[in-house]
């Protein structure tokens, strides 16, 4: 890892829609790094808080939201930016695409006008230049004749192409962070395999980092460079992709990983985690996983444990970490 | 050989479309489903997995006759179904139940729990009892559910438990074919591999068939004893499911499995994606209709429909020229199962 300073920090981030409810905030106390040119997925089933986090680094959450913490982007602390000052951040230095690109583009225009929109509220550039530069765009994430395609309304385009339609228009600045919130996770398994070929590439070219969140461990598999494992707002570990998937240092990783159906078993049982998530409006007084851990003991249900250094870079929230790794793992 | 459970034959459906252009008399019509055939015998899971506007959510639909075909045959313990008036419909219904995708939409958010799993067999003339309601609770037990929770409403539940109660209200009638359309794709992965072992559970226990309708390959593996799969319309190989896993004959279905993620990061690497999306079915290709993606597509390819024959025992494929592919791929395939056995272990 470089010794320079990571290109998004963040550090201690609370998220809280209800404070003072007692209700657990939706995300707790999580802080993680990405670097220049980083894929780092977040990783975590629904309410885990992991989209909640996305949209506070992209300051888009409600204002009723009680939110702490520090978030940092290039050395800059964007929780302290003004409206405006978002304005030139969002899209030109951190762009986002989101699971659905029918409700992302707007249906009464054509894409071609939707990605000079964005371009010509970053950059100063004629209509011509800036139409040329949306075909090339469009060439660029693999839409076939994209001079025909500018034309075309959001309808007239297939969800895979919406979704391409969409990594153009968040590129369109070449910013240094894309975030991508389930950006496959509404599409055809074909059609995910392009899109996540398409930003492994793109990655390169553009030379930008990104922020992947998913809830599929095989996408993770396939693209993470580092992995953040979220489990009700809070992390449970975090390590760089090989660690995660050879030595998973929290049980709830190790029951994603094992639950995961996978293509070349021929098992006809899949291994499951019990119960299901806590309610946030009655928590466990623990670790929030205790109730479903396999490894539990009775200190688990006593402390809500911290996240921790525990070998190399990998970090995991159990008290068990180190026995993990003597378990029955090969 | 036994009569199957279910018999499909020749099944087709075609969706006529209000037109857009009133100048053109000849509305458009959608080919969903084009001469469709497939059996499943007593306890067997057929998997049937394709694209979304592949048809294979029609299928299921048309089975239970929710919606009428536009011509085929569907026999169900003998009878013909596509026949059956709507009295005798209704008394089939007891034994062929249908899962739906959304346990948020699928399940009426002004009736109790117990309401729910009992309407099917009221609607089948059942009065209300201390019986009926017994058996309501044994339902949710079988599902995995409290029988205390059978005086709530659905908005009460996560999605995992609304599914089960979308299933206990399923199995409420002692089906003996249950269509699950999609019935684990919405749940969360820790939740998905209870809800498909809960599956396989009642399935051992009452031996019910399932038509297990699905996009995962992986999940439709753990399930399904055969599998057909489907593209825009038709079945283009259909197979035991150690046989399709083991040795895919079509180019489509070796498609759709390279394009499953993988299962480990060391697993990564350059693979062939399937080129394009699936077309229109309002304007499907000529010839076979996986041609414009497929890498080994040739002249014959564009004009002639591959019909589905049987290349192996019990294996069929719509495929002109799934032998040479087949001969072509083994090296390839053999090598790349090892790799993946060898990470795994």
């Amino acid at each position: 890892m470089k010794a320079d300073a990571p290109l998004l920090s963040i550090r201690d981030l609370v998220v809280d829609f209800a404070p003072g409810s007692g209700r657990l905030p939706a995300v707790d106390g999580v802080s993680f790094d990405i670097g220049a040119r980083e894929l780092v997925c977040v990783v975590g089933e629904s309410g885990s808080g992991k989209s909640v986090s996305a949209l506070a680094v992209m300051g888009l959450l409600p204002e009723t939201a009680a939110v702490s913490g520090a978030i940092s982007f290039e050395g800059r602390d964007l929780r302290a930016l003004t409206r405006r000052q978002w304005r030139s951040v969002r899209g030109q230095q951190i762009g986002m695409i989101f699971q659905e690109p029918m409700t992302s583009l707007n249906p009464v225009f054509p894409i071609g006008r939707q990605l000079v929109e964005t371009l010509r509220a970053h950059e100063r550039m004629s209509l011509r230049a800036s139409r040329d530069r949306a075909a090339d765009l469009l060439d660029q994430v693999g839409i076939p004749s994209p001079r025909q395609r500018l034309d075309d309304y959001p309808h007239q385009l297939s969800g895979g192409m919406r979704q391409r339609v969409m990594i153009a228009i968040a590129l369109s600045c070449s910013p240094r962070l894309l975030i991508a919130d389930e950006p496959t996770t509404a599409l055809d398994v074909t059609i995910q395999g392009q899109l996540l070929d398409l930003l492994n590439d793109l990655r390169e070219t553009f030379a930008t980092a990104i922020l992947l969140i998913t809830h599929n461990m095989g996408v993770v598999a396939e693209v993470a460079d580092r992995v953040v494992v979220m489990y009700s707002g809070r992390i449970a570990e975090q390590a760089d992709v090989f660690s995660i998937f050879d030595a998973p240092r929290h049980p709830y990783t190790e029951g994603l990983l094992a639950s995961t159906p996978d293509l070349f078993s021929t098992e006809r049982r899949l291994t499951t985690i019990v119960g299901s998530m806590p309610n946030p409006a009655a928590p466990p007084p623990g670790c929030l996983f205790a109730p479903r851990c396999p490894l539990a003991l009775d200190m688990c249900a006593r402390e809500r444990p911290e996240l921790r250094s525990v070998v190399g870079g990998q970090q995991s929230a159990c008290l068990r970490a180190e026995q993990m790794a003597m378990g029955d793992k090969p | 050989m036994r009569e199957p459970l279910l018999r499909v034959d020749g099944l087709v459906k075609h969706f006529k479309l209000a037109s857009s252009n009133n100048l053109i008399r000849q509305k458009p019509v959608v080919r969903a489903v084009n001469g469709i055939a497939f059996d499943i015998a007593v306890g067997e899971t057929l998997g049937l997995v394709g694209e979304s506007g592949c048809g294979k959510s029609t299928v299921g639909r048309l089975i239970l006759r929710l919606i009428e075909p536009t011509a085929g045959s569907v026999r169900f313990a003998g009878e013909d179904v596509l026949a059956m008036k709507p009295a005798p419909l209704r008394h089939m219904r007891k034994d062929m139940q249908i899962i739906f995708q959304d346990p948020h939409a699928s399940l009426n958010p002004r009736l109790t729990v117990e309401e729910i799993i009992l309407e099917p067999l009221l609607s089948q003339g059942a009065r209300p009892s201390p019986e009926l309601s017994r058996h309501a609770a044994d339902t949710l037990d079988k599902v995995g559910l409290p029988a205390r929770y059978r005086h709530r409403h659905p908005h009460q539940f996560s999605g995992g438990q609304r599914q089960r109660i979308g299933i206990a209200r399923a199995i409420a009638s002692n089906p003996r074919f249950v269509v699950c359309d999609e019935a684990v794709s919405a749940l969360d992965v820790s939740v998905q591999a209870q809800v498909v072992n809960l599956l396989q559970d009642i399935k051992d226990e009452m031996g019910i068939s399932y038509l297990f309708i699905g996009h995962d390959l992986a999940v439709v593996r753990h399930i399904a004893d055969r599998i057909a799969v489907m593209y825009l319309g038709r079945i283009v190989e259909m197979a035991g499911t150690e046989s399709l896993f083991g040795a895919p004959l079509h180019p489509y279905t070796q498609a759709l499995m390279a394009a499953v993620p993988v299962h480990h990061p060391r697993l990564r690497r350059e693979r062939s994606r399937v080129r394009g999306e699936l077309p229109s079915p309002l304007r499907p290709p000529p010839g076979c209709h996986f041609h414009p993606r497929c890498p080994f597509a040739q002249d014959k390819c564009r004009s002639e429909s591959p019909l589905l024959r049987t290349l192996a025992a019990g294996h069929e494929v719509a495929c002109h020229f799934a032998e040479e592919i087949a001969a072509a791929g083994r090296n390839t395939e053999a090598s790349a199962s090892r790799e993946a056995t060898d990470a795994h272990h």
